[in-house]
């Protein structure tokens, strides 16, 4: 509004129209999470799942406005003097990030209902982190990254909150908060101190400035650590993780397969664009603090793992774990693996989004599935779901051929083609770890239900549910089998980065 | 050393103590009073540092709006003491709190004496803006200090600022904005339908002393 | 004026500021000074902000200091509503007690 206002006044210094063309994906999002909130006043509740439907087709509508940008290479660049970015890398990150969204949205109706939450603000928040989300991939000065992290996680501590009247999800919001905040204040500390040591908020800026110094501060060096910091609570990374288990399992379990994939997708790609890219010339002196965060990552997360007795916290640990490994990418510098880390975070998002589904359209009337007592069984009863929560497993586990084994090997791979053979060797052992918690969960899915004990009651699959489930599936298996395919586009959205491409 | 330094320095103790004040006092209206005080006290150090316009949102949305938001809560809620909190001599982690911020404080002084990298190196931008503020029939002519290489902190250079290099963060914030709005209302709705928890669920509650339990709460949605 | 010798003063105090607000969300329980706690980290980075915006002679920094401003706000809304729906269900303020979870 405010742009085509100064633009009519013709304001001198304001951004060509032409921005907006490259804001396209944003806006259309954005245009729909407005328009959700409004239409939500006028919906009777039982026509609730109509928000459903209309957030899906905004979300298909944005996913079809960023493929397009994907080949739209005569406007990839800076807009907005340099604050977002788009490019390939991000719109990479943006397809990733809308075809998660896309999937939660798909099953959430089923899950809302059962657990009486179905209100129309669900869709409009969704919709609004996601908003973020898509700022936080594409963003390119430290004001922008700062509010996508924000917008994103104000979307999500509300979300994790949404059973506002239970006490878990109290409990799982006031705890995201505050560390959340926490954790921002430290990222914007972190952004004050490069600030005020390189003279500029954006990236390009920062890079000149760094570029031009030969020399680094104390100051600029504390402030990359605290933005780093700040960036490991978001995706977390052990040891800034002690939140997850907590938040995932007390929010509901439709908003925590949401923001277990995308918020990690998202900060990620601003890491990689700030770290890989932006602070490259500062490599040597971080790399040691990122591989350090990886390797206890890839410990804590898989260790921790193994004693759980909730299919959600061992979840929340193996996503600390993925951390650990995505996290190879960015200490390791080199091309290479910044695509391991990306093409991971798309196998990633379809495993993880997948094995959360299942929990999410498996949960009864009133409680989640969550216990490993309920899962056993399931599949007896429900045959297809059992056998696609074991292809996600497996995935998880990095078992060829899936999604999971193919981000590993690049990643891994990278590391040692770059002589970081303890990483590498690191990253192999706490897989091989894993492989137990993730097994387990199989095998108790596969063992008959014990005699005399109340079956779990577990929910109809609903059309929806199966689709997103066979998306997932799909994605896991495609990710696996035609490998080629991502990696090639992993390999373009790292060569088509802006400002500069990652460890180029 | 001017007067404008003398109040600096004494602005910026105040600010350090109401802070401290803030983490150290046992009653929680205590904690909100001081920090009101020490963002007061930053609204004075930001008017010193040419951010006039800064000044004046700190004091209106954060010391007003903001802390006026947290006293509601406070006076709504009644938290009174902390229940297990006995003040600062008695908790030794806030000790290690005090050697920790001195130690961080000191090393970030130290560091800063020598300036920062960007000001030491001899850098393209420096020369944009002194050629900036060079040009008579700039918006810079506001200036508050007239000798200073430009008038950052004035108004329109802010505003302009917010119109042109910085638009799309400003429009970021609108979206913010909304989120944490609808956020609010919905989290504070009561449900037309309490969900059907046993009140054994929330065992906890029952250990609670008589005193801290929420009376003028209790007519609200609750777990009973 | 300000002269240019203060600045790594108000850069300690910012610095000093931060660390007090960051022991404060450690230490204390009571979510509510928990909150003012991390209010107290944003204005130490505010501080952070304007100082290194004054000495560079940069208006970003207070650019900014408004949006950590309204991000501020915008936190400190949906924390006190969580704060008080807590409350409203009849539990003791305090972050340690918040223990629904961890089986």
């Amino acid at each position: 509004m405010t742009h085509a206002l100064m633009a009519a006044i013709g304001m001198p210094g304001f951004p060509p129209a032409e921005d907006l063309v490259r804001l396209l994906p944003v806006l259309i999002l954005s245009t729909g999470f407005v328009l959700l909130l409004l239409l939500d006043l006028v919906t009777p509740p039982s026509a609730r799942t109509a928000l459903a439907v209309l957030s899906a087709v905004f979300l298909a509508a944005t996913l079809g406005a960023v493929i397009l940008g994907w080949f739209d290479t005569a406007h990839h660049g800076l807009a907005y003097y340099g604050s977002y970015a788009y490019d390939r890398f991000g719109l990479f990150v943006d397809g990733i990030i809308l075809a998660s969204a896309l999937v939660v949205v798909l099953i959430s109706p089923g899950y809302l209902n059962r657990r009486g939450l179905h209100y129309g603000e669900y869709y409009a928040l969704i919709l609004g982190a996601t908003v973020g989300m898509m700022l936080l991939a594409a963003a390119s000065s430290l004001v922008v990254i700062f509010l996508g992290i924000e917008l994103l996680s104000v979307s999500l501590y509300i979300l994790c909150g949404f059973a506002h009247t239970e006490e878990r999800s109290q409990e799982s919001a006031l705890k995201y908060l505050m560390l959340g905040g926490f954790a921002s204040g430290f990222l914007l500390y972190g952004m004050a101190l490069v600030y005020g040591e390189t003279g500029h908020t954006t990236l390009t800026g920062i890079r000149a400035s760094l570029d031009a110094l030969h020399g680094t501060d104390s100051l600029l060096l504390i402030g990359i650590g605290l933005m780093f910091v700040g960036f490991a609570f978001k995706i977390s990374a052990a040891p800034f993780h002690t939140w997850t288990p907590d938040v995932y399992q007390g929010a509901p379990t439709s908003v925590t397969t949401f923001m277990s994939v995308t918020t990690k997708v998202a900060a990620f790609a601003a890491l990689i664009r700030v770290f890989s890219s932006t602070f490259e010339g500062t490599y040597l002196k971080w790399n040691g603090i990122v591989a350090f965060v990886a390797i206890v990552s890839m410990v804590i997360g898989n260790l921790a793992a193994l004693g759980q007795t909730s299919v959600k916290r061992m979840l929340a640990y193996s996503g600390v774990a993925q951390a650990g490994y995505m996290l190879i990418g960015v200490a390791v510098q080199s091309p290479q693996a910044t695509v391991g880390s990306l093409y991971y975070l798309a196998a990633y998002a379809a495993m993880n989004i997948g094995a959360f589904a299942v929990i999410t359209m498996m949960a009864g009337r009133g409680e989640d599935l969550d216990s490993y007592d309920s899962i056993r069984g399931l599949a007896f009863r429900r045959p297809y779901v059992a056998a696609a929560m074991g292809l996600f497993l497996f995935s998880l586990g990095g078992f060829p051929p899936t999604a999971g084994f193919f981000g590993k090997f690049f990643v891994f791979s990278a590391a040692i083609q770059h002589g970081q053979i303890a990483l590498a060797l690191w990253g192999i052992a706490t897989s091989a770890v894993s492989v137990f918690y993730y097994l387990k969960v199989g095998l108790l899915m596969y063992s008959r239900p014990r005699e005399g004990e109340a079956g779990y009651d577990w929910a109809r699959t609903t059309v929806a549910g199966s689709v997103a489930l066979a998306a997932t599936t799909a994605g896991t298996l495609v990710l696996g089998i035609f490998t080629y395919l991502i990696y090639s586009a992993a390999t373009l959205a790292q060569m088509g980065t802006f400002p500069v491409p990652p460890n180029s | 050393m001017t007067a404008v330094d003398l109040l600096a320095y004494v602005v910026a103790g105040v600010a350090l103590v109401s802070a401290a004040g803030v983490v150290l006092s046992a009653k929680t209206i205590y904690s909100a009073l001081c920090l009101v005080g020490n963002m007061v006290s930053l609204a004075v150090l930001f008017l010193l540092l040419n951010a006039q316009f800064v000044a004046a949102v700190q004091i209106i949305i954060y010391a007003g709006a903001v802390m006026v938001l947290f006293v509601f809560i406070i006076a709504l809620l009644d938290p009174g003491h902390d229940p297990d909190y006995e003040g600062p001599r008695r908790d030794p982690r806030l000790w290690v709190g005090i050697v920790a911020v001195g130690y961080i404080t000191a090393q970030v002084f130290a560091l800063a004496v020598n300036g920062t990298t960007y000001s030491k190196a001899d850098h393209v931008l420096q020369g944009q803006r002194l050629a900036q503020a060079a040009n008579p029939g700039d918006q810079h002519s506001f200036a508050f200090d007239p000798g200073s290489v430009n008038a950052a902190g004035n108004v329109q250079v802010l505003g302009r600022e917010l119109f042109t290099t910085f638009l799309l963060p400003f429009e970021i914030t609108s979206l913010l904005l909304i989120v944490a709005a609808v956020g609010a209302v919905y989290l504070t709705r009561r449900l037309p339908h309490a969900p059907a928890e046993p009140p054994g669920a929330t065992a906890p509650v029952a250990a609670l002393p008589e005193e801290t339990a929420p009376e003028p709460g209790r007519e609200t949605v609750g777990v009973g | 004026m300000l002269s240019i010798e203060l600045f790594p003063l108000l850069l300690g105090l910012s610095a000093a500021m931060f660390t007090v607000g960051a022991v404060g969300v450690l230490v204390r329980r009571n979510p509510l000074v928990v909150l003012m706690s991390i209010e107290l980290m944003l204005n130490a980075v505010n501080l952070a902000f304007v100082d290194y915006g004054r000495y560079l002679n940069s208006e970003d920094g207070q650019i900014f200091t408004l949006v950590v401003i309204v991000v501020a706000a915008a936190e400190a809304v949906v924390g006190l509503a969580l704060v008080s729906q807590v409350y409203r269900s009849g539990r003791e303020l305090d972050v340690d007690d918040l223990s629904e979870m961890r089986e």
